[in-house]
């Protein structure tokens, strides 16, 4: 009895810890490991904000990648179709989009 | 609000898949809402891979903005372990390049102790503070 009673707290306890545990850290991001889940594009849910082309589109260098934008009622806030070599080229080849060239941004770079 | 809500595909399923939970989704939510409401500016946050040059990519995702001249970009590479502040023309004047890059240095000192959700939203706070009321 002294010894099965603690021995089934702490299993109990363990067995809630690590089931709670095992589900929340799945996306955790781990500096140094391999970072391996969809790409991912944010924009406020803002009048005006979308991104230029199709209102919002789909981002990213693979087929899990996918933005989650706002977006306005008459920008319908759809997705899909570009991929990212498409999307970034699109910001250059005159179909519509506004472009900022290089050199005329600001803002800083870091890594960790 | 999702893609998946507003066009009624998977995309609400598939942002789930991403690297936030929903509780993060919601923070980041916040933040990017309160910063473009307070500002007049637009946030965005791009975390994914990143080609080389890094800070060419970068300037091309934030071209493709609605109006890059008033948008700011966080575009983060886990992988990479490098992130991005891109500010178009407007932007900048509101938001200096010296006040970016302390922004900057916050976000990645979250990033490198594993905390995305936390940096993105302490760094997109301070941008929105220091670019101001609109």
């Amino acid at each position: 009895m002294f010894a099965g009673i603690p021995a089934a707290v702490i299993a109990i306890i363990y067995g809630l810890v690590y089931a709670t545990s095992s589900a929340s850290n799945s996306k955790r991001y781990r500096p140094g490991r391999p970072f391996n889940q969809s790409t991912v594009w944010f924009i406020a849910n803002t009048p005006g904000a979308a991104i230029a082309g199709h209102a919002a589109r789909e981002i990213g260098a693979g087929s899990g990648s996918h933005a989650l934008s706002g977006g306005t009622a008459d920008s319908g806030a759809t997705t899909h179709g570009a991929h990212q070599h498409d999307a970034a080229e699109a910001g250059h080849d005159g179909s519509g989009l506004t472009t900022v060239g290089y050199g005329e941004t600001g803002g800083a770079s870091d890594s960790w | 609000m999702t893609v998946g809500e507003k066009s009624g595909n998977s995309g609400r399923a598939e942002v789930l898949n991403g690297p936030f939970t929903t509780r993060q989704l919601l923070r980041l939510d916040d933040a990017l809402r309160g910063a473009d409401e307070s500002t007049g500016l637009t946030f965005s946050v791009y975390v994914g891979d990143l080609d080389q040059p890094v800070r060419g990519h970068a300037e091309k995702l934030h071209s493709q903005l609605n109006d890059p001249d008033h948008s700011v970009l966080v575009a983060v590479s886990p992988n990479l372990r490098v992130l991005e502040i891109v500010t178009g023309h407007e932007a900048r004047r509101r938001v200096p390049d010296r006040q970016a890059k302390l922004a900057a240095l916050s976000m990645a000192a979250a990033f490198s102790g594993g905390d995305l959700t936390g940096g993105l939203v302490a760094g997109l706070a301070q941008l929105a503070g220091q670019a101001g009321k609109h």
